[in-house]
């Protein structure tokens, strides 16, 4: 038995090694020749042989030729084929001609990746216009006039074709995403549930850590009965999903921002560190992420809905944060530069 | 803003400093930062210089052996100002200066060092200094650093940008309210006096009633300037602000303690009567930063009766300033209309403490409280004699604020039920006053200029509550399918599809550079100006794409063989557009074609017929006869083109060709055909035979085309030109163009006499409308 083992080996071997049909022959014969063959020797054998033995001998024998001989033949129409008998090397570790490749931008990428969340949350994605008006920026988000709040802004302003503006048709690069707010609330009724990501402006001295220009993703849902309880459920969702995560902790503190009343910053556990503190976190173990809150009845009443009638929740996070986080990126002036060596990584 | 625990302890009893600074980050603003200024200078600590030798192989270096007590440290010192016996700061080994420095044990040029003899510089005491610090005598030697500058305080710094709607929050007392509330602790304040009648008065004239809802005024006399108080001077320095004489240090205490700014004007410097009006025409006043400042006729002013003494609620005049000779003054408590405050601060450019609060619109209540605190520190510090009675100009009263809250709406607005006891105690906490049972009513503290709403009161209810207790709720709305829009979606796709192509997305500014503009062909006239620019590079909305693409091409030019770029994004000319454009760079002119095909399959892909058709009036930076616009019917959706090549030379692009296309997408949204409709596969054999013409090579391949097909119809389907050329054994003027020509009958297989037939009537007109001879294959 362990013979038979032995020798389909050695044939399998052998038959491998050959390179041209004669050789393939020779093998043939030296292992199943109708007089010498190695096996066929053996399997001459076995009338000789117990009953017992022969039951156990006599399939494994026949089994072996049988291996052996699709070996001798697939080598021999292996040996046939044209593609082998130009006999040249072919060299499969050369690299393969690749078609010229594109990239999106990572903040493409990322833009896409919470849309997906949201959309499939049941929101709907709107851009609108960077270039808007104080009215939609600041006044009907119930910013009062020239107040201390727009400070943090540091909005562009933007020249009038026209003389002697009024104040709220002044033009600015939209300051936040917020500015679609009342946009889109003008131009639907609830229920709303709404995402806005696009690009902002601030007027702000660049470095590694600062941009005048970046992306926010706005959201926001309107109708009856919409509580605090849904905004936390909801934001957490997005990050659980964001994240890829079972859970996610999260706490809320308050924040002001006229638009929403009560307002909050939400943070949510850092999940390098696992809250323990780290240098991503700035040792708190928390990374503030979402700004948001309950959508102040004013923001309704400037977008023409009945008084009392809706609540409803609204939220920004930073797009280029998120970009940062994601692909580990230190310096937020590469979005904007242009440069190939830093677009074609994603 | 700086917050110091030991003066909050003043009100309310704090423990640990770092568990009330995380009461107040979840209940009101962040604590950015618990500094505990005993631990500011671990490890430094007060030396005396001993002997002093010079370094045997370094001219400006010395030697010196310093006793710090424990022992003697053997130090390396390059400062020309140390001195044996000196009382100097030593970091010692192990410590970390401010500026982050750790101290080693090392050896300097082969003298070994022990440590390090500071200088005000070197322990953040000041931005610059020279040599070493020097103590005074009377320094204890061993004794830490931090001791000696009696520092025992912790600071809390305060996010205040977003407490913007909190006026009663920049000073200790509101702090100190938010901790008690969110700690259920105690708030205890100031005892304030009763103020003995006199019969002086001191006149006051408010003019404009609207800016200047109430002016106090009080003469105090008998005052002698000195140096406030050690404590007084230490809790200053906790809060950021530097201490200066015993007048301007009430003031600026009782400012950081009520939140209520004062001034105090040299009695003997102004006339008889206070009189509080707007500026007048070409009115300028010297501040007393010594400045000129000049007024304009919407600014208020302090004034005598003859000139401004003061800009109201902005800054004090340098005449009326108090001086070392200063015997009386004018305490001034008054509250100013936020909004013109805002507006005098920002045109002057002058944000000082007190602007900062006013302009966060301050309770007019709350003048009064701030003028009897003052009072009693100016007579217990400086021993000051009251000179009149309180003046107290009061026109618009605050009103009291009375709001109801419903309980049950409360519960539904955040999803939670908190108890009406609990409901009750938060808001007693935060010093609100309720009555009412079911629908209670609450009436909020004067202090409070930020609540006017029912959500106002859901919100202070809910942060002492705690955010973290309210349990998430999922959403219960309609089940509604959501639909993409169009353009978003479109563009998103033309993404994929470029980037399939081999083309990376860029992003640029919105913003362009009067240089850059007219560098790649743009006449500047057209572009939107910003008004505020960052810098020069930003001074222009784009009107296109290209600006930004050439720039990106000009950058990676020098790396990057192959350049195909893309880019989609806002665009703002008469309206606010929103552009996708694309550029290819290559050695010859034939780049053309390349993004022409480029072009050709995006819009197959995108299922848009569009036409190319010469363009007319090529813009400055296009080449003329070498560019094309792109349409659908007499609809403009865009344009490509080659580079003018003095626009690649302005911009330092060498020896490299671009190609550019620009369409616009709410144009593509609208040509796009909606939805794709299948075609039978045809059931006979088409034929094919291929066909060659020689002719004058300005005809346009387009042009013979189409005639082919016209003569060709219904049965030739397809043209398909396969071969372009021109050269020997060709005429100089002549092109052979060579086109598969595909025939085909929906209802029949074709018979070759058929095809034979109309082939040689294509032969016969073309070969006579253009001159052309026949080569057949």
């Amino acid at each position: 038995m362990q013979d038979l083992q032995q020798l389909k080996q050695q044939a399998l071997n052998e038959i491998r090694n050959a390179n041209s049909t004669s050789t393939v022959e020779q093998i043939r014969i030296k292992f199943l020749g109708r007089k010498s063959g190695l096996v066929t020797k053996i399997i001459q054998t076995l009338p000789s042989l117990s009953v017992d033995q022969k039951k156990r001998l006599g399939p494994l024998a026949n089994q072996v030729k049988h291996n052996i001989n699709q070996a001798l033949n697939n080598k021999i129409i292996a040996l046939k084929s044209p593609d082998h008998q130009t006999g040249e090397f072919f060299d499969t570790t050369l690299p393969g001609i690749r078609p010229e490749i594109g990239h999106l931008h990572p903040i493409t990428l990322v833009s896409r990746e919470v849309e997906e969340i949201f959309k499939s949350m049941g929101f709907q994605v709107h851009e609108g216009n960077e270039l808007t008006d104080l009215h939609y920026n600041f006044l009907a988000l119930n910013f009062p006039k020239d107040h201390p709040a727009m400070d943090s802004y540091d909005t562009f302003f933007i020249e009038n074709k026209e003389k002697d503006i009024k104040l709220e048709n002044k033009r600015v690069m939209r300051a936040h995403t917020s500015n679609m707010q009342v946009k889109i609330m003008e131009s639907k009724k609830p229920p709303l549930r709404v995402i806005v990501p696009g690009r902002c402006f601030r007027n702000e001295s660049t470095d590694a850590s600062h941009e005048h220009t970046f992306y926010q993703c706005e959201g926001f849902i309107v109708d009856e009965k919409i509580s605090v309880a849904n905004l936390i459920y909801t934001l957490k969702e997005f990050l659980k999903a964001y994240f890829k995560k079972d859970e996610v902790k999260v706490r809320l503190r308050p924040g002001y921002f006229p638009f929403v009343e009560p307002g909050f910053e939400l943070d949510f556990e850092c999940m390098i560190c696992g809250g323990k503190g780290c240098p991503v976190c700035k040792q708190t173990g928390w990374v503030e992420l979402i700004p948001c809150g309950m959508i102040q009845q004013n923001v309704f009443k400037s977008a023409g809905y009945p008084k009392n009638k809706y609540t409803g929740f609204a939220f920004g996070m930073g797009l280029t944060r998120l970009a940062m986080m994601k692909y580990g990126i230190t310096d937020i002036r590469l979005f904007m530069s242009g440069d190939l060596r830093f677009n074609n990584q994603f | 803003m700086k917050i110091s625990v030991n003066w909050l302890k003043d009100y309310v009893k704090i423990s640990d400093p770092y568990k009330s600074a995380e009461s107040l980050t979840m209940a009101i603003a962040e604590v950015e930062d618990v500094v505990d200024l005993s631990k500011k200078f671990d490890g430094i600590i007060i030396g005396e210089v001993k002997e002093k030798k010079k370094h045997p192989n370094a001219d400006r270096l010395n030697l010196a052996k310093v006793n710090v007590g424990k022992e003697i440290l053997d130090i390396v010192c390059g400062a020309s100002n140390l001195a044996v016996n000196q009382k100097i700061v030593v970091a010692t080994i192990g410590t970390k200066l401010p500026n982050g420095l750790v101290i080693k044990p090392v050896a300097i040029r082969g003298e070994k060092s022990f440590g390090m003899i500071c200088s005000e510089e070197e322990l953040g005491l000041a931005k610059k200094s020279e040599g070493i610090m020097v103590l005074d005598k009377g320094a204890k030697v061993g004794e830490e650093f931090s001791k000696y500058l009696n520092l025992d305080d912790v600071i809390f710094n305060i996010d205040n940008k977003s407490l913007t709607h909190r006026s009663d929050l920049f000073c200790h007392i509101g702090i100190a309210r938010e901790i008690a509330a969110a700690e259920s602790k105690k708030i205890s304040l100031p005892k304030l006096p009763k103020i003995k009648k006199v019969a002086n008065k001191f006149s006051v004239e408010v003019k404009d009633k609207k800016l200047c809802p109430r002016y106090e005024a009080i003469k105090l006399d008998n005052i002698k300037i000195e140096e406030s108080p050690l404590w007084m001077q230490a809790r200053l320095n906790s809060a950021g602000m530097r201490p200066i004489n015993n007048i301007v240090d009430i003031t600026n205490y009782v400012m950081l303690e009520f939140g209520q700014p004062l001034h105090a004007f040299d009695a003997d410097k102004i006339g008889s009567k206070i009189i509080v009006r707007k500026a007048k025409k070409q009115e300028n006043i010297k501040t007393i930063d010594a400045k000129i400042r000049q007024l304009s006729e919407e600014m208020l002013v302090i004034a005598d009766s003859k000139k401004p003494v003061a800009i109201a609620g902005v800054m004090g005049g340098f005449d009326s300033e108090v001086s070392k000779d200063t015997k009386s003054i004018i305490l001034e408590s008054a509250n100013f209309y936020a909004y013109s405050i805002r507006q005098t601060a920002r045109k002057l450019g002058l944000h000082s403490e007190a602007a900062t609060r006013y302009e966060k619109n301050i309770a007019p209540e709350l003048t009064n409280y701030a003028l009897l605190r003052a009072v009693q520190l100016f007579q217990e510090i400086c021993k000051a004699k009251v000179g009149s009675i309180v003046t107290d100009i009061y026109s618009a009263r605050q009103k009291t604020i009375k709001i109801k809250l419903d309980p049950e709406k409360f519960a539904e607005f955040l999803g939670e039920k908190i108890s009406l006891t609990k409901i009750k105690s938060i808001l007693k906490s935060l010093e609100f006053k309720i009555s009412g049972s079911k629908n209670i009513i609450v009436e909020v503290p004067y202090f409070r200029t930020d609540i006017n709403y029912e959500e106002d009161l859901y919100e202070e209810i809910a942060r002492i509550y705690g955010y973290d207790n309210i349990k998430p709720q999922s959403l219960i709305q309609k089940l509604e399918p959501v639909s993409s829009l169009a353009d978003l979606k479109l563009g998103n796709s033309a993404r994929d599809i470029l980037a399939g192509f081999g083309f990376s997305e860029s992003y640029n500014y919105s913003f362009v550079s009067q240089n850059l503009l007219q560098k790649s062909g743009f006449n500047v006239t057209e572009n939107i100006k910003v008004l505020n620019p960052q810098s020069k590079d930003l001074q222009y909305l784009r009107t296109s794409l290209l600006p930004g693409l050439l720039d990106n091409v000009r950058l990676n030019s020098k790396r990057f063989e192959s350049i195909k770029i893309f880019e989609i994004g806002h665009v703002y000319q008469d309206s606010e557009k929103k552009y996708l454009s694309g550029i290819i760079c290559g050695k010859k002119e034939k780049i053309f074609y390349n993004l022409k095909g480029v072009l050709e399959g995006l819009l197959i892909k995108l299922n848009i017929a569009c036409q190319f058709v010469l363009l007319e009036n090529t813009p400055k930076y296009l080449t003329s006869g070498k560019s094309i616009e792109i349409k659908q019917g007499s609809k403009i959706i865009g344009k490509m083109g080659l580079i003018n090549q003095s626009n690649l030379d302005q911009m330092g692009i060498k020896k490299i060709k671009v190609a550019f296309f620009e369409l616009d997408i709410n144009e593509l949204v609208s040509a796009s055909k909606k939805e794709k409709k299948f075609q039978q596969i045809p059931k006979f054999p088409a034929i094919t035979q291929d066909l060659a013409f020689v002719l004058d090579k300005t005809i346009p391949a387009a042009t013979l085309e189409k005639e082919i097909l016209k003569i060709g119809q219904p049965l030739l389907i397809k043209a398909k030109l396969f071969d372009v050329y021109t050269g020997k054994p060709l005429l100089p003027n002549e092109r052979n163009l060579a086109y598969h020509l595909i025939y085909q009958d929906p209802n029949k297989t074709l018979q070759d006499q058929e095809v034979q037939t109309i082939q040689q009537k294509i032969i016969n007109q073309i070969s006579q409308k253009f001159q052309a001879k026949i080569r057949t294959h």
